[in-house]
């Protein structure tokens, strides 16, 4: 007998669909995460990202094991620079799509989207991606952003306030270890969730 | 049924125009975003889309009011930073385009993209996102009714069992994505998604005068901004 | 032409499939594929569409041709220009947001210049008998009109063949006869059409011949005269449903009477969905082991009725007694458990056990109650599967299970056997009788009148 599927490593209609729904789901949590925080700029800055990591992880498991080519986990990425640059932040859009590539070059090799530890070092750089975009304007357009900033209505005391804050090594390393360490854990629980749900019941292998 | 005025590759034109205006950031000149905003609701009301046209400017005026009160009142930042309320304002302009855009049918979004030399995939992305995206607050109060029916749901639930909770919701919502994202894609496949032709819309019209003038002012305009908003 | 040559299908995770099919469907022939659920003939539309060689993971042998070409050798987009597929729900196969766009979807795909897309759907729109519903949005159509688009955009781009799989299952009674009027039109138009069903009534006075698949081979083939004679225990044995018109036969609902202050009344109740008010003045009594069935047509109010109920939504006026006490919807979420259309969102857990026991103390008296529930509703063997693995038939069975485990007074039910063939039809009417028995109050909302005059003693028509 002969088997229908065949290995091809190009998304099709399905496996572009499958992402569409699911990476739709990410960018909800993600947002509505964000805005939620948004109220408390530290528990935004410090915490917002991380949490966001480890809620969404357990669907970047699933899209990684239903998908499993190459441009999964560029889609998502893609996707969510989108979503900011609509959001007003284009140098956020281009910075994700530049680390998009650098994790599609770590899953290059088939089945690496099966493979959980490769799923957690890719998910660990995006988790990285989204947390350095917070401050991207302090490291690339200070000036500009400040300008910006005041004109609109920011007080000049508040601004030096977050610069001091997010110029402090420690506060920054403090800050990426937990979000890595989130995205990270949120990946390993993922892929519980996965086996105990989704495998058993089919919906992945 | 509302009729669309534009040629689709006006609207994607015009909705780039703006996101790069606003997004560039050049000038720091105070009125820049209620400009951009404002050339953006010109465009609605002349395309009648008048409902979206008075939410997005009511959402506008309270944003930028709340930003107002706390420069002319002197509220503080401590609990809720007014940095929220201006990152909201500033994004309001691209924000509203890409509501004006998504007004499109996406059959002619697709094949917009589709004539723009993007690959036929991008269109079935839109066309996902667009069918999808407004079912998912359904789909949640779904799956939270029936743990409320189970004795699941509830505030006091959630934070007693957060992890359960979560599971709780995430489990059912997942799978029924799953399910609907395969539904679509056999609908898709049957009816020539994956066809190597170029995709044409039902609603798809020619170049015409109108879009050659949208074009026009756009761009002036944008040149305006750009010319005397540089510091 | 479709020429099924000794084909077998086996899928990749072992569920289903169909064995040594040599069948041939001329050219304008209607022909309805009928069997149990899991019989393979699904399996035979997808074989003939396609979708089991480009789209599903298996094994095959044999082959599958239309007019002489290989089903697996063409792309899946060129069989989509012969083969219209029809599916059970259309709801989540649907793109657009208005009907026209909706109509238009596959000629849009196969890059017919805009003209010729607009004429299309103009014809499309006509032949089904929907141009007034061009500029209607999907989600405000009723099920039957939703099937009715999704016929009209796989008419458009002009296939010669129409694959319907199970297409009445989310259907009311008129809306399968509004079906079947569009199938007759299909056929008169010299369309060769393929259907799948197991609620073979409707397709009587159209079908050429019916082909009976058991076990994933064809067992038998009937000319429609054949299938006609055949009698009522004659098709239960073949696990068919009758091959009659059936209609509800039940005494009306009334007054249960006696019994004092026990059950569940409903008094002078007011249900509105949205703005609209679809429920006026409804007044209703039940006693304990009372199962009552809610008809009527899509849209009439039936879900919107049972919401209230259920404690889901609040009535605009009257009031709700459940053993003589008035009930506020929060209270009515503990009494009434409400099992809604499509059970797998009310699936949380990894096994059919944990189901059972989620939200409980697990200790070993709990375990126990489990357990014996589980053998109640003859799911005890299945009690570490994973509930998603389950049968639809059993899925209903285990979501009573849960409101027996809950203890829940009143148990209410929506659609409970959309999808299910005699056998697992006849499951389900069993559990819920066992519920009943015990002293449960059971409210069905349900298009099925072969379950229902099984199961039901009394009845109530909303609308009327």
């Amino acid at each position: 007998m002969q088997e229908t599927t065949t290995s091809s490593r190009k998304l099709t209609v399905k496996d572009i669909i499958t992402l569409t729904v699911l990476t739709v789901l990410m960018i909800v949590i993600a947002f509505g995460l964000n805005t939620a925080t948004m109220f408390n700029h530290i528990l935004n800055l410090v915490f917002a990202m991380g949490l966001i990591c480890f809620l969404i992880a357990p669907l970047y498991v699933l899209m990684a094991h239903r998908v499993n080519k190459t441009g999964t986990i560029a889609f998502f990425m893609v996707a969510y620079a989108l979503a900011n640059t609509v959001m007003g932040y284009w140098y956020v859009g281009l910075f994700i799509a530049v680390c998009a590539v650098v994790c599609e070059v770590i899953m290059f090799k088939p089945n690496s989207y099966k493979t959980p530890w490769k799923n957690c070092i890719a998910f660990g750089i995006f988790s990285f991606t989204m947390l350095s975009t917070s401050f991207l304007p302090l490291w690339l357009f200070w000036d500009k952003f400040y300008a910006t900033s005041t004109a609109s209505g920011m007080s000049a005391e508040y601004l030096n306030t977050f610069k001091n804050f997010y110029t402090n090594g420690g506060i920054l390393t403090g800050i990426a270890a937990f979000t890595v360490c989130a995205a990270v854990l949120g990946v390993i629980v993922g892929y519980v969730i996965l086996n105990k749900y989704f495998k058993k019941a089919g919906y992945a292998d | 049924m509302k009729r669309y005025g534009l040629h689709i590759h006006v609207h994607v034109k015009l909705f780039l125009i703006v996101l790069t205006v606003v997004l560039t950031a050049v000038s720091s000149h105070k009125y820049f975003t209620p400009l951009a905003f404002a050339a953006v609701l010109i465009f609605a009301l002349a395309q009648g889309y008048f409902k979206a046209a008075g939410y997005n400017g009511c959402f506008y005026g309270l944003f930028v009011g709340i930003v107002f009160m706390y420069n002319a009142f002197g509220w503080g930042d401590r609990i809720v930073s007014r940095y929220i309320f201006v990152i909201a304002a500033n994004a309001m302009p691209s924000f509203f385009a890409c509501y004006v855009f998504a007004l499109t049918p996406p059959s002619e979004i697709a094949s917009g993209l589709n004539g723009l030399r993007f690959p036929k995939s991008t269109g079935v992305a839109v066309v996902t996102l667009f069918r999808y995206f407004p079912t998912v607050g359904a789909e949640t109060r779904a799956v939270r009714e029936n743990m409320r029916v189970r004795g699941l749901g509830g505030l006091r639930q959630y934070l007693l069992h957060p992890m359960r909770s979560f599971i709780c919701v995430l489990i059912p919502l997942l799978i029924r994505a799953l399910g609907v994202a395969e539904q679509l894609s056999v609908s898709a496949v049957t009816r020539g998604a994956e066809s190597k032709t170029a995709r044409h819309s039902l609603y798809e019209k020619r170049f015409g005068i109108a879009d050659a003038a949208w074009l026009a002012l756009f761009a002036a305009g944008a040149f305006c901004l750009f010319y005397f908003g540089r510091a | 032409m479709i020429e099924f040559r000794n084909v077998t299908y086996l899928y990749k995770n072992g569920g289903g499939g169909v064995k040594n099919i040599d069948l041939t469907v001329n050219d304008g022939e209607f022909v309805v594929l009928c069997g149990r659920s899991g019989c393979g003939k699904t399996t035979l539309t997808r074989l003939a569409n396609g979708l089991a060689y480009h789209f599903y993971a298996g094994r095959y042998d044999g082959t599958v041709t239309i007019d002489g070409k290989s089903v697996r050798d063409m792309p899946i987009f060129e069989t989509g220009r012969l083969v219209g597929s029809v599916f059970q729900d259309p709801r989540d196969g649907f793109f657009a947001k208005y009907v026209e766009g909706e109509t238009a979807f596959a000629c849009e795909n196969y890059g017919f210049s805009p003209t010729d897309i607009r004429a299309r759907v103009a014809a499309a729109l006509g032949a089904v008998g929907i141009e007034n519903l061009r500029f209607a949005e999907l989600k405000k159509l009723s099920s039957g009109e939703k099937q009715k688009v999704a016929i009209a955009s796989v008419y458009a781009p002009a296939p010669k063949i129409y694959v319907f799989d199970e297409p009445s299952s989310n259907l009311d009674a008129a809306a399968t006869l509004a079906l079947a009027d569009v199938m007759r039109a299909l056929k008169a138009d010299g369309k060769t059409v393929v259907v799948s069903e197991h609620r073979v009534n409707y397709l009587m006075n159209l079908a050429d011949k019916f082909v009976y698949i058991d076990g994933g081979e064809i067992a038998r083939v009937f000319t429609p005269r054949e299938f006609a004679n055949l009698s009522d225990a004659e098709s239960a044995a073949l696990g068919l449903r009758t091959p009659r018109p059936c209609a509800v036969n039940l005494p009306p609902r009334g007054d249960s009477g006696g019994g004092g202050n026990a059950g569940l009344r409903l008094n002078a109740l007011s249900v509105s969905y949205g703005k609209k008010e679809l429920i006026s003045g409804f007044s209703l009594s039940l006693r304990p082991g009372d199962i009552l069935a809610v008809t009527g047509t899509n849209g009439c109010g039936k879900t919107s009725l049972c919401r209230v109920i259920a404690g889901l939504k609040r009535q605009n006026r009257g009031e709700i007694l459940f053993n003589g006490k008035k009930l506020p919807p929060r209270k009515r979420l503990a009494a009434v458990y409400y099992v809604a259309n499509g059970a797998d969102n009310q699936l949380f857990s990894s096994s059919v056990r944990d189901e059972l026991l989620l939200g409980l103390k697990a200790d070993p008296k709990t375990r126990e109650r489990a357990d014996a529930i589980l053998a109640e509703f003859g799911l005890s063997e299945y009690a570490d599967r994973h509930p998603l693995l389950l049968s639809g038939g059993q899925k209903q069975r285990l979501t009573l299970a849960v409101a027996f485990m809950r203890d829940r007074s009143v148990i209410v039910l929506d659609e409970p056997t959309s999808g299910l063939d005699l056998t697992r039809m006849r499951h389900v009417a069993d559990a819920i009788k066992t519920a009943s028995v015990s002293g449960k109050i059971i409210i069905v909302v349900s298009h099925d009148a072969e379950f229902v005059n099984r199961v039901c003693n009394k009845s109530v028509i909303i609308g009327s």
